[in-house]
């Protein structure tokens, strides 16, 4: 991840512009399995407690 | 509040106005006054952000429904990482590319002036109500809770957010929210920790979730597909999507902090700082609620949490009122009892025992609310403002309690400042710089920018203090202006995505959108207004694609020009 986003700080500041911004794309499916582990960790919390049966 | 409190208040105060005024010396420009010269870093932007939608009535109302509702609420946000990769994925270098300064003027350059005019309005018209509610909803609840009378409490608002505002700009704004949001942070680790804390000895954090989880208070996830109920992992999934690309990729007052970036990389990250921060914060806001209920099942709530309207009650109907106090004592010290037996044994008969003396509790509850409303209707009381504050000026020290309404007065105004400097630039750019005075100079320019900030907060303080004759007619604008969201992010999406929209037919498709979504909301009321968005934003989509098929129209080189400017 942390190669991902050096990559694309390069290519939108420094001078490789040209570099196709590909590892966007990675971070991106980083943040919404982030948002994916919340809500199974939420769905867990609300078997525990009773509230889905 | 005790003179410590205060102390810690007032120099919050002065530190916000002296930290953005320091942060923002020097600047003359217009470029610096509205887009902070194009300097900003990720981190500030992405808290910048965070503050901006972040009201007082999120501080204190989210803790509150955590309290009377649970976690369901928390589902709401689900929507808002998806559309923060959308939007920085195609929203954020479409803005960056073109070099705009108002999110309206990319709708001139993709498509006419009638569209960004039409788009401009909207947002002045909807932030402008928008600004006196976020002025009016804190400053009642605060000066119910520290007994100062409103006015003042909106005058210290409003006086201290234009210092800041008129003088340094978006720039200052932005440095000013960065401090706010963390008193922001700091006031809800106080608040969680100090629930936590005031537990008996005897009761854990795991016995603390499962009463809550006994009284249904962590129903995190609801899976019903019932389009009327208005938080379910659906609504939250599909309609807050469309909600928050709405609200994060059309409205000038958010748009205009990513357009401050230093360069689109920090633009995208401070939009993907808030994708992943937002559901875990509000998580911890809610779960504080869940705690003070859990706290109130071992120390005895009031019957009623609005100081105001207890008191009139216990003048107006005093006997009554006596006999609910002590009906409300029995079924209080009663559910602290099966409370206590079922932490002990964790038995089926003890869960069941328990959920009955909930339920005795809220009967009660709901007997002292009815009588509340039986001059003003049923619905009338609403005490969600006065849940957590309550809890806050009971059980913390001195010197907390004023670190907490720090937070609050910091929501608040963080929202205000971001409101009052995004109105500004939008009237200035979108119509006094485009229409009235094309050919205005820098000095000129500046100058007007300085006066539409402060006339715009003369104009909140000004609905703010009518807030409570102007109640209604404030929230039919809100509501009305829910309805324009999805229709305006439909036109957005038509310039990012489809090239060949045209100008006319994303004129009238956005009229066909707003229609359509007001018919819906006729014939089907009930419906849960989450899913106006995509009903409105699909809709718009639609009927611009079908009108923009006639070939050779008078914009079909408009069009095509367009499509250029977004290649290039």
């Amino acid at each position: 991840m942390e190669r991902a986003i050096e990559s694309i700080r390069r290519s939108e500041t420094g001078p490789a512009r040209s570099e196709p911004p590909r590892s966007w794309n990675v971070i991106y499916v980083a943040v919404l399995a982030h948002l994916g582990l919340w809500i199974a960790g939420l769905w867990w919390l609300s078997c525990w407690s009773g509230s889905i049966p | 509040m005790s003179l410590f409190d205060w102390i810690v208040l007032g120099a919050s105060f002065l530190a916000i106005v002296a930290y953005g005024l320091k942060r923002s010396s020097g600047q003359q420009s217009v470029g610096a006054y509205i887009a902070a010269g194009k300097q900003m870093r990720w981190w500030v932007i992405g808290l910048s952000i965070m503050a901006t939608q972040a009201s007082a009535i999120t501080f204190i109302g989210t803790t509150s429904q955590g309290y009377s509702d649970g976690l369901r609420f928390v589902q709401f946000y689900f929507g808002l990482p998806v559309a923060m990769v959308l939007i920085s994925k195609f929203a954020a270098p479409a803005f960056h590319r073109s070099g705009v300064r108002t999110a309206y003027e990319y709708l001139e350059k993709r498509f006419d002036a009638k569209t960004r005019i039409l788009t401009s309005w909207v947002f002045l018209v909807q932030r402008g109500l928008g600004v006196g509610l976020a002025l009016y909803a804190p400053a009642v609840a605060l000066s119910v809770i520290l007994h100062v009378p409103e006015g003042p409490t909106i005058l210290v608002m409003v006086g201290l957010v234009s210092v800041y505002t008129v003088l340094g700009g978006i720039r200052a704004v932005m440095w000013a929210d960065a401090l706010q949001m963390g008193i922001m942070f700091a006031g809800i680790a106080v608040a969680f920790g100090f629930a936590l804390h005031g537990l008996p000895d005897s009761v854990s954090f795991r016995d603390a979730l499962h009463l809550a989880g006994t009284s249904g208070k962590l129903n995190a996830i609801e899976t019903s597909l019932d389009w009327n109920s208005r938080y379910t992992i659906w609504s939250g999934l599909i309609g807050a999507t469309f909600l928050a690309l709405a609200y994060f990729g059309t409205d000038q007052s958010q748009v205009q902090r990513y357009l401050t970036a230093k360069s689109l990389y920090h633009s995208r990250v401070s939009l993907l700082f808030n994708a992943v921060l937002k559901v875990p914060l509000q998580f911890f806001i809610l779960l504080t609620g869940v705690l003070v209920y859990c706290f109130f099942i071992f120390e005895p709530p009031p019957i009623l949490f609005h100081p105001a309207e207890r008191g009139r009650l216990e003048r107006e109907a005093p006997a009554e009122m006596a006999r609910l106090e002590a009906e409300f004592a029995g079924a209080l010290s009663a559910r602290q009892g099966t409370a206590e037996r079922l932490l002990e044994s964790r038995g089926d008969v003890e869960l069941e025992a328990f959920a009955s003396a909930e339920r005795r509790v809220q009967d009660v509850r709901g007997a002292a609310i009815a009588l509340a409303e039986t001059e003003s209707g049923p619905g009338s009381y609403s005490e969600t403002n006065y849940i957590f504050l309550t809890f806050i000026l009971s059980q913390l020290p001195p010197g907390l309690i004023g670190l907490i309404m720090a937070g609050v007065f910091a929501a608040a105004m963080s929202t205000i400042s971001s409101e009052l400097n995004s109105l500004a630039t939008s009237t200035v750019v979108d119509h006094y710089a485009r229409y009235v005075r094309p050919d205005a100079g820098e000095l000129r320019l500046r100058r007007a920018l300085r006066w539409a900030t402060l006339v715009w907060a003369a104009y909140a303080a000004g609905c703010a203090s009518y807030g409570g004759r102007l109640g209604s007619l404030i929230e039919a604008v809100n509501f009305i202006g829910s309805l324009f969201y999805g229709p305006m992010l439909g036109v957005f999406v038509l310039a990012f995505l489809f090239r060949r929209a045209t100008a006319d037919g994303a004129f009238w498709g956005t009229a066909a959108g707003l229609v359509s979504v007001w018919g819906i909301k006729l014939v089907v009321p009930e419906l849960a207004f989450l899913w106006l968005n995509p009903i409105g934003c699909i809709a718009t989509v639609a009927a611009a694609l079908a009108l923009s098929r006639k070939p050779g129209g008078r914009n079909a080189a408009k069009a095509s020009a367009a499509s250029r400017m977004r290649g290039a």
